[in-house]
């Protein structure tokens, strides 16, 4: 299973796969479906479900704000 | 060739620019807009280049705004920072290029604003920094400032500008497009608050790019300038919130970008410029038949370098031509810089500049001197 963050732009998806990588977290970049945070098109990052906490924690305290999360 | 005019932009260019803008060109799509490989490989292309940036002037890749030159920056950071409201002041120096004066003009003309100027000395920076602090009112809105002429090179003491703006909360945005590349230019040695920049000039990157650096601690808010697809929030009306998307519009120019990581990943400043400078200022005034106008006189380090010097009894334009004919580049005439010419007493006729890049060399000196 995985989650998708769904980010404000592409700018700060590719910052959050890069900072997490470095925790050797891998997430893929991805054009999210659209949710009401974003208002139409937004992009994510999707990764293993199982990551998803870590994740956030390290997302969180680089400042970056998760708008939405989706599950697949 | 010999090319004396880096001022104008950086030459010659470096073969791993062109490399990375040709991999660029034949393999990216169009960044932002879409999920598949190309327009990812597109959108890397960009948020590598606001890395490097971000790594040259300290902040994060997201305070890097991507533009197509240094006018385009100083144009969003004039009429998107500063506060709006009639009979507020802002500050300019007396060496301030049109890229500069122009938008500041535009802006003020139209919000019922006004600006003025504070002289730059070119020999005493507590001069300079008095005169800031005697412009500066309760008016002020913001200081718009060159940290270094393109005219005569002289560098401003901006981190005494901003401590004094800083107190009085006034907005300072630098415009660094003389400065980045040939010394280090931070958030943190300016203090300034926006620092905007070409990409071509003293990083040697793609004519076509340029920068506005938002410093992370101002707490900054831009109203637009420009609007159009973001390929992000499709449905709302208003650009998004955040910078960068929030002052990037339409399709940006991969290409450029790509070239212009490339020049600044692992930059390294040049070693040898203020030697070769110092060099041409000794031969230069130990000629009778040339004026120096604003040379450095026993102050180098305050200067970048930049030139202006007529020769007795010859227009500058012809000076330029005849440089010209022996394979020597100068720029010659205003330089897009009214204030800095009337500063200097040149405002009727011009003058000629050299402008010395990383290739420079003393034996190039030597051969500008003979043809001279």
């Amino acid at each position: 299973m995985h989650v998708i963050f769904v980010l404000s732009s592409v700018t700060y998806a590719l910052k959050s796969q890069e900072l997490l990588k470095k925790e050797n977290i891998h997430a893929s970049l991805t054009r999210s479906p659209a949710v009401k945070a974003v208002k139409g098109c937004g992009y994510g990052i999707m990764l293993d479900a199982e990551k998803e906490t870590d994740a956030r924690y390290i997302l969180h305290d680089a400042g970056i704000n998760i708008l939405g999360t989706l599950y697949d | 060739m010999i090319y004396f005019d880096n001022a104008a932009t950086g030459f010659p260019k470096s073969e791993r620019v062109f490399e990375a803008m040709k991999e660029a060109y034949f393999g990216s799509g169009n960044a932002g807009r879409s999920g598949h490989e190309l327009a990812s490989a597109g959108s890397r292309i960009l948020y590598n280049c606001r890395k490097a940036a971000g790594v040259l002037f300290g902040c994060e890749p997201e305070h890097v705004v991507l533009t197509k030159n240094a006018t385009e920056a100083l144009n969003l950071a004039v009429k998107g920072a500063i506060k709006k409201s009639p009979k507020s002041e802002v500050l300019i120096s007396s060496l301030e290029h049109n890229s500069v004066l122009r938008p500041v003009h535009a802006f003020c003309m139209e919000n019922g604003m006004y600006y003025k100027q504070f002289e730059v000395h070119l020999y005493n920076d507590d001069i300079t920094v008095e005169n800031f602090k005697k412009a500066v009112t309760r008016k002020t809105a913001a200081a718009v400032i060159t940290h270094a002429s393109n005219v005569c090179g002289r560098i401003l003491p901006v981190k005494r500008i901003a401590e004094i703006a800083k107190e009085r909360g006034i907005l300072l945005i630098l415009d660094a497009s003389q400065t980045a590349g040939h010394f280090p230019v931070t958030f943190e040695n300016t203090g300034a608050d926006i620092i905007c920049v070409p990409g071509h000039k003293g990083f040697y990157g793609p004519m076509g790019t340029g920068m506005l650096l938002a410093n992370p601690n101002s707490r900054l808010h831009f109203r637009t300038v420009m609007e159009g697809g973001t390929g992000i929030s499709s449905f709302e009306k208003e650009m998004p919130d955040l910078l960068p998307e929030r002052l990037e519009y339409g399709t940006l120019n991969n290409c450029g970008f790509a070239g212009l990581a490339a020049a600044m990943e692992n930059f390294e400043y040049p070693a040898d410029e203020t030697r070769v400078f110092a060099y041409l200022i000794k031969k230069m005034r130990a000629r009778d038949d040339v004026v120096l106008h604003g040379a450095p006189d026993g102050n180098i380090e305050d200067f970048v370098p930049v030139l202006l010097f007529n020769k007795k009894n010859v227009s500058c334009e012809e000076v330029a031509a005849r440089l010209n004919e022996k394979g020597i580049a100068v720029r010659s005439g205003f330089h897009c810089s009214p204030l800095a010419h009337t500063a200097l007493g040149t405002q009727k006729k011009g003058g000629v500049r050299i402008s010395l890049g990383r290739a420079n060399t003393v034996e190039e000196i030597d051969y500008f001197l003979s043809v001279l």
